[in-house]
């Protein structure tokens, strides 16, 4: 199947008075339509840059992108004019955020905001009646109790978890084919977390959308996503389906960050901690990123590493696997 | 050591009102009861809004309580006045959620951390000098890292400077609000090794550690207090209550932590709503706005009573005796 | 464009105090107006100090007369000119500097005096006190503040010492605003509640914790009140409530002036624009330490 969305070779740098920063680093990432993808990363690998670098949303200058091309469903986004890239923004791809009180305005009713958004994303075809009958019914989509009630509420009116089904509710109304959600969970409660989580499955499964699900937490990701790309220092060093993550990393950082996890339910004795720190990314090491804290590095490790096929769906970037299956087999 | 208690935190009753400016009250803490027995460490967990913090900050006297009695050691924390109180910053410290907003930013860490010694000890000049670089070496902090500011550590190294602030004073109860919640991943876990380390090195070290993860409890802590809206609604030896939680509300958190495998897990119990607001305490159950076994006439009017599993494991809920392990 | 051979050897860091400074000045010199505006400051401050000894006819600042030269235009005798009394412009504005900076900082620094330990009690009490003192400082601000210094030296009478007063007590109520607020949201950072755990009493909070956090913004608006201050005493003695003639202040120079533009033009401009460029210096060396200090920027 085509992919619906297909970064390749993208590279980003920020310009900043210390000397160039290099963001993300020739990332290619491949998503085909109805997939639910987790991108993981702890703080500062470039996990949000990425996604948003790529629709758009990273301020050029300090940003520039050096290298690559995204295309969503065969179309070059990179090179679109600012205008082109919020129509798409609004029609195709949806994105929501950490914060849902950042993005809605608190002086405006939710229902105001939402017939507004609507009418914008139909680019003004749709009569206010009619986005208000959508409205409602992406209300009651995405459970909201009393849908009709919360429409004339003002935001903070509203509970974190509320405000966050109202800005899936916004996200979706266009019915666009991918989502992209940005930690859309971490500002939450435990229980709330849960169900938004079973929503953003349920919504998945039931509209055939496509996701990008940034976050921190591999747990999280593990409820809702079929597949994991694992971002360390501006890479992807590990891509592969949800269960061969768990059951078998391939990436020595992959495997660090599941060791470093307490289980809930498992009695662990010890956490590994992966030693040292994040590279310097203003001037960041020719070779494996990961090298400077990888207890399994050695010289080869100094040269590029690319994303190598280890299995079925299954890429690392690491030099340990140098003499595995070639990429084309991998591709069932 | 006092002989007639041998617990080193008893929290007795303990009520933390707020008036707000509409003449709502804000029940942030509803009756609390807890005890820590030298050298254990206990969890504390909740959500946003069940008072967990509001515990441990009232517990160092950084809050002021409305009821109740908190006692650590033999020494009276809400009657403390004075000398009192001194001896009481010397034997409790606290240590905060975000590394960076409870360091003075214009203070170098070793100052930071020498501002204990100064306020409390008659340390002066090389032994102070001397102390603090020992304790921040023990933390993890190499002697190049003592004059720096703040922002120029990262998380996890400012949340070592917070620890060794706190351990400096050799205190015997260290309450720990959230210490890993703003940072990492990885590392999550060196600060958890360093905490977990203190279990050994200083074995009379009592700690309360506030938390909403409860894979982070399960991995430090041995007993485990389970708040809701201002009570505790259940305690227990952590692998008992994690295996056999016999109130709802942590039947429903339990299930709803994300866990770390593939696919979803089977034995969802699902809640609905929102957590109401401090402000407006459901009565009987508080939680039976969302109890998926909430029975009316008997959970919306009358509280519930403390039904005892064994062991030290109790609940606050009209069919904990009931609640089986399936 | 980054070889591993770099990355590979860091230099050492020098130590940390000098790091820091050198990067708060790097910061500063990137802007091309701070620059600017620290240089005017310098030029002023050297202008203030050696004034008596640059000026060509010192004697002139003090009501030396000599008709026989009145009103001459800039020439290379008299460069900015003489005026109506024959006294030499430039001299006059040399050793006006002192005057100048005398105000600005009389001004500046009684204002900080009055503004911010009110402005610490108000924000770290709460309740009455906090209230009184707010409400007294709204109903300053809420009258221009020339207007209520010219009412104060009108009641005083005129001259330089009172001008100051006047300006001096109109001046305040800006640095309670500002420190009030800044308490207000120090006094809720985590390390203040660290502080006290550790055994911190009230006035060690607020002089080791809160009040080093409060500088910045206390000495941004400290360099640009400099210049409003130096504007405002300019103003009274404009309006002849500050110095008095012969008295070498620009103000009351330009006040004197004024009956001769349009002809006699230098006798306006010159001290005219020693206050343009002093107020324009401190206000752009003020934006400047903005940009560096403000933590925002970090």
């Amino acid at each position: 199947m085509a992919p619906l969305l297909d970064i390749r070779d993208l590279s980003l740098v920020f310009d900043t008075f210390d000397g160039t920063y290099h963001a993300i680093d020739k990332v290619s990432l491949q998503l085909k339509p109805g997939e639910a993808l987790g991108l993981v990363g702890e703080t500062g690998c470039g996990k949000s840059v990425l996604t948003r670098a790529a629709f758009g949303l990273v301020p050029v200058p300090p940003a520039r992108i050096t290298s690559g091309s995204v295309r969503l469903d065969g179309r070059e986004l990179l090179g679109l004019s600012d205008r082109a890239l919020r129509g798409i923004r609004g029609s195709e791809v949806a994105m929501i955020f950490q914060d849902p009180m950042t993005y809605l305005n608190p002086v405006f009713r939710v229902g105001t905001q939402l017939v507004d958004a609507i009418r914008a994303q139909s680019g003004g075809r749709i009569g206010k009646a009619e986005a208000k009958s959508i409205a409602l019914d992406m209300l009651d989509k995405v459970h909201l109790p009393n849908p009709d009630r919360q429409f004339r509420a003002y935001p903070h009116e509203l509970s974190g978890g509320m405000r966050q089904r109202v800005l899936i509710a916004m996200a979706l109304a266009a019915k666009p084919k991918l989502l992209i959600a940005d930690e859309p969970t971490t500002a939450l409660d435990v229980t709330i977390q849960a169900q938004i989580l079973d929503l953003m499955a349920e919504l998945v499964e039931d509209l055939g959308l496509a996701m990008i699900m940034i976050s921190h937490d591999l747990g999280v990701v593990a409820q809702v996503c079929s597949r994991v790309a694992v971002m360390y220092a501006g890479k992807i060093v590990e891509d592969a389906p949800i269960g061969r993550i768990f059951d078998a990393p391939a990436h020595p950082y992959t495997q660090g960050l599941l060791a470093a996890l307490p289980h809930p339910f498992k009695p662990v004795d010890r956490l590994a901690s992966i030693p040292g720190t994040l590279p310097d990314l203003l001037h960041p090491p020719a070779g494996c990123r990961f090298a400077g804290r990888c207890a399994q590095a050695h010289a080869a490790c100094a040269a590029p590493v690319p994303l190598r096929a280890v299995g079925p769906q299954h890429r690392v970037a690491c030099t340990l696997y140098e003499d595995a299956a070639p990429e084309g087999a991998a591709h069932v | 050591m006092s002989e007639t208690s041998d617990a080193m935190l008893a929290i007795r009753d303990l009520k933390v009102h707020f008036p707000l400016a509409n003449g709502q009250v804000v029940r942030a803490v509803d009756g609390v009861s807890l005890t820590l027995r030298p050298g254990e460490t206990v969890g504390l967990v909740g959500e946003s809004g069940s008072g967990k913090t509001t515990v441990g900050k009232t517990a160092l006297r950084l809050v002021p309580a409305t009821d109740g009695e908190i006692r650590i050691g033999e020494l009276d924390v809400l009657n403390a006045s004075g000398r009192d109180l001194r001896r009481l910053r010397r034997k409790a410290q606290i240590i905060f959620q975000d590394p960076h907003s409870s360091l003075n930013p214009r203070m170098t860490i070793r100052r930071a951390v020498a501002e204990g010694l100064i306020l409390n000890t008659s340390l002066r000049g090389r032994a102070l000098r001397e102390k603090v670089s020992e304790t921040l070496i023990a933390m993890g902090l190499p002697p190049q890292f003592h004059d720096r500011f703040p922002h120029e550590l990262s998380g996890g190294q400012k949340q070592r400077v917070c620890i060794a602030r706190a351990l400096v004073l050799d205190p015997d109860l260290l309450v720990l609000d959230e210490p890993t919640s703003a940072l990492d991943v990885s590392v999550q876990a060196q600060i958890l090794g360093v905490l977990k380390d203190l279990r050994a090195e200083r074995p009379s070290l009592t700690q309360l550690f506030i938390s909403h993860n409860l894979a982070v409890i399960r991995f430090l802590c041995q007993r485990v207090a389970v708040m809701y809206l201002g009570k505790i609604v259940e305690e227990g030896p952590v692998e008992q209550v994690f295996s056999d939680p016999r109130h709802p509300y942590t039947r429903a958190l339990l299930s709803a932590v994300p866990v770390p495998e593939a696919g979803r897990r089977p034995d969802r119990t699902r809640l609905t709503g929102d957590i109401p607001s401090p402000t407006a305490v459901p009565k009987g159950c508080a939680f039976h706005t969302r109890c998926p076994v909430a029975r009316k006439g008997l959970c919306d009017t009358t509280p519930p009573p403390r039904v005892a599993a064994g062991g030290g494991h109790a609940a606050l809920c009209h069919f904990a005796g009931e609640m089986q392990t399936t | 464009m980054t070889d591993l051979t770099t990355s590979a050897t860091v230099p050492a860091k020098p130590p940390m105090r000098f790091r820091e400074t050198r990067r708060l000045t790097r910061t500063y010199c990137r802007s091309f107006s701070s620059v600017l505006g620290l240089a005017l400051v310098a030029l002023f401050l050297f202008v203030a100090a050696f004034g008596p000894w640059l000026a060509p006819y010192p004697e002139d600042a003090y009501g030396a007369v000599d008709f026989g030269a009145k009103l001459l235009p800039p020439s290379p005798e008299h460069w900015f000119g003489t005026d109506q009394v024959g006294s030499d412009i430039l001299s006059r504005v040399l050793i006006g500097a002192r005057t100048t900076l005398q105000i600005g900082l009389t001004v500046t620094g009684i204002a900080i005096l009055i503004g911010v330990p009110l402005g610490l009690i108000a924000g770290m009490t709460g309740g009455w006190i906090s209230e009184t003192i707010m409400r007294i400082t709204d109903i300053f601000l809420s009258i221009p503040g020339l207007i209520l210094a010219i009412a104060i030296v009108g009641a005083l009478g005129p001259g330089i010492l009172n001008a100051m007063v006047a300006l001096s007590l109109v001046w305040w109520p800006g640095y309670v605003r500002l420190v009030q607020a800044k308490t207000l949201s120090q006094r809720n950072e985590t390390y203040v509640d660290a502080a006290r755990a550790l055994g911190a009493g009230p006035l060690r909070v607020v002089f080791v914790h809160v009040l080093p956090n409060c500088l910045s913004p206390i000495i941004v608006k400290a360099s640009m009140d400099m210049g409003m201050a130096i504007l405002g005493a300019a103003s009274l003695g404009f309006l002849g409530l500050g110095a008095q003639p012969p008295y070498p202040e620009w103000g009351a120079m330009i006040s004197t002036g004024r009956a001769y533009l349009p002809d006699w033009w230098w006798c306006t401009f010159f001290p005219g624009m020693a206050i343009y460029l002093t107020v324009l210096g401190f206000n752009l060396m003020g934006d400047g330490l903005r940009d560096v200090l403000d933590p925002r920027q970090r």
